[in-house]
């Protein structure tokens, strides 16, 4: 894999946000539907942006 | 069939409060001698030999990826056992620092239901672990078990098979490598997008972008579907290791099992030269297509113009397992268990998704989108996707979903250990620590009052139980010493 290629790359082509964009929701809205759920529930503790401060070396 | 011995070692993602990937190899080693349980330190690397190949020949060296090289630019390390920080657990475990991983490489188990409790084992072991560090350095610290870090940075979760020397490169290759692409379908844990070869909205595969060739040597960079490395941590006049890369590092323990379970079928048809024939065009776009195939129909395009699927393909090894093989109750499970779900694929994704990560994944994203407006192009899906991974049971989205009964739990955590070298080396950990010099995955080197003795380890037996009952190092030694000259399997 060059370099180059280690970008996070758009999850789809088209008019859908690309990954990078700083535009638009980042986080999903908690007071919609389904509160209550567990999931719901750490999604609120989860930072959005964690995926993209995350940073590992290449292990095997 | 033969007891079939197999391991797991798994690189875990270690993420550290205020720090990151240039002080990774640092923390993993602080992190790993935090382990608060009891453990052996004194690892022998003398049998190690990442360097050779299956095909005859040994690599100079290994490819190095060049965002690490940077990374390590003008750093002085210590010496290479210190940054290593080996651990022997009690149960035969080795737990080190691998390239700035945590990793964890089970004790050798010849059951499915054995290798998934130690899997898990090692879980807790991690999350102890992180426990210990955090409460010593006052930084949070958060472990994942899942293979990329979105950037284009992968990390292992390895399998590894004890194999008759006799099979080779080429029978190996030909039986297992059709495999290891088709059995994505059942045992991928799914990823939001690609860091290479394109765009994708999501993948079944967590490694499928990383792999370049059909076979090599290589697993930092350069990765293959089919690993060559010829180290077989036993007599290599008799003895193999197959060692598969190309695999994700499973949430779900009924697709840890089932991921190993598929690779034995292919083994045993290997061994009475049955496996299934099947010659890909082009096995690395195979793997990435069927990793990004949205239709499910996971198309397969072969040598001659022809076809087929991924369906059929399992399928083929599936009906020459029933024809050649004595299955053993855990694979005749793990036949059943496949075929059942590639139907579901087809036609109940909600059952499927219960079994299988990359499904059970997806689902839970379509459900946070459909909660919070987002849409796959949104990148705070891939923190999603990361914590469905984390390991700490009051954070994991995984964990949520076992807590909102989303997805299956079919083995238990803990099961009775099998006897092989593995559980050997525990015992030797537990009981005679003071007596042992060095211990690896090969042989013991005890301390005795005529100086050290190098006792090997037979790979492929199952020891007596007697040897549990041995009260002192000598006694544990003759019993060792006896298992050497038994019947070979």
């Amino acid at each position: 894999m060059r370099d180059a290629d280690r970008t996070p790359r758009p999850a789809s082509p088209g008019t859908e946000r690309k990954l990078g964009d700083d535009s638009g929701p980042g986080v999903p809205d908690v007071r919609k539907p389904e509160g209550g759920n567990e999931l719901l529930r750490r999604l609120k503790k989860i930072d959005p942006e964690q995926a993209q401060k995350y940073r590992q070396r290449s292990g095997e | 069939m033969n007891p079939q011995i197999a391991g797991l070692d798994t690189e875990y993602g270690i993420s550290v409060e205020a720090r990151g990937a240039s002080s990774q190899v640092e923390d993993a080693t602080e992190f790993v001698r935090s382990f608060p349980g009891r453990a052996f330190v004194g690892w022998d690397y003398r049998f190690e030999s990442p360097r050779q190949d299956l095909r005859g020949f040994q690599l100079d060296r290994l490819a190095v990826d060049p965002l690490d090289a940077e990374f390590d630019a003008g750093k002085s390390y210590m010496p290479a056992a210190d940054l290593r920080a080996d651990r022997v657990l009690e149960n035969g475990a080795r737990f080190y620092n691998d390239h700035g991983h945590p990793e964890f490489a089970t004790p050798e188990c010849a059951r499915l239901d054995s290798l998934v409790a130690a899997d898990l084992y090692g879980e807790r072991v991690l999350l102890e672990t992180a426990s210990a560090y955090s409460a010593q350095t006052g930084l949070a610290v958060s472990i994942y078990k899942n293979n990329t870090d979105f950037h284009g940075a992968s990390y292992g979760s390895h399998e590894n098979y004890l194999v008759d020397r006799k099979l080779g490169f080429q029978t190996l290759f030909q039986a297992v490598s059709p495999m290891l692409i088709a059995r994505t379908i059942l045992c991928g844990a799914g990823k939001v997008g690609a860091e290479a070869h394109g765009s994708a909205v999501y993948q079944l595969s967590q490694r499928a972008d990383f792999f370049v060739e059909a076979a090599n040597a290589e697993t930092l960079y350069r990765r293959p579907i089919f690993n060559t490395r010829d180290e077989p941590h036993a007599p290599a006049e008799r003895f193999g290791r197959l060692h598969v890369i190309s695999g994700d590092a499973n949430m779900i323990p009924a697709t840890t099992a089932r991921k190993v379970g598929l690779v034995k079928i292919a083994l045993g048809l290997a061994e009475v030269g049955e496996a299934p024939k099947w010659d890909f065009a082009d096995p690395v776009r195979t793997m990435r297509a069927i990793s990004r195939d949205e239709t499910y129909d996971f198309r397969v395009e072969l040598t001659g113009r022809n076809w087929t699927t991924a369906y059929e393909i399992l399928e083929s090894y599936f009906a020459a397992a029933e024809r050649f093989l004595e299955l053993d109750d855990e694979l005749l499970a793990v036949i059943e268990d496949s075929r059942t779900l590639m139907v579901e694929l087809r036609n109940d994704f909600d059952r499927f998704a219960r079994r299988v990560d990359w499904a059970a994944k997806r689902k839970m994203l379509e459900q946070i989108q459909e909660m919070g407006g987002l849409s796959w192009g949104d990148r705070a899906l891939q923190s999603y996707d990361l914590e469905y991974h984390n390991i700490d049971p009051e954070a994991s989205l995984y964990h949520a979903l076992i807590e909102m009964d989303l997805v299956d739990r079919e083995f238990a955590s803990v099961a009775e250990p099998d006897r092989t070298r593995g559980w050997v080396r525990g015992l030797a950990t537990a009981k005679f620590k003071p007596a042992i010099d060095t211990l690896g995955w090969r042989a013991i080197r005890f301390r005795t009052s005529e100086g050290p003795l190098d006792v090997e380890l037979r790979p492929d037996m199952l020891y007596s139980a007697e040897l549990a009952d041995a009260e002192d190092v000598g006694t544990f030694i003759n019993h060792l010493l006896e298992a050497q000259q038994g019947p070979q399997s």
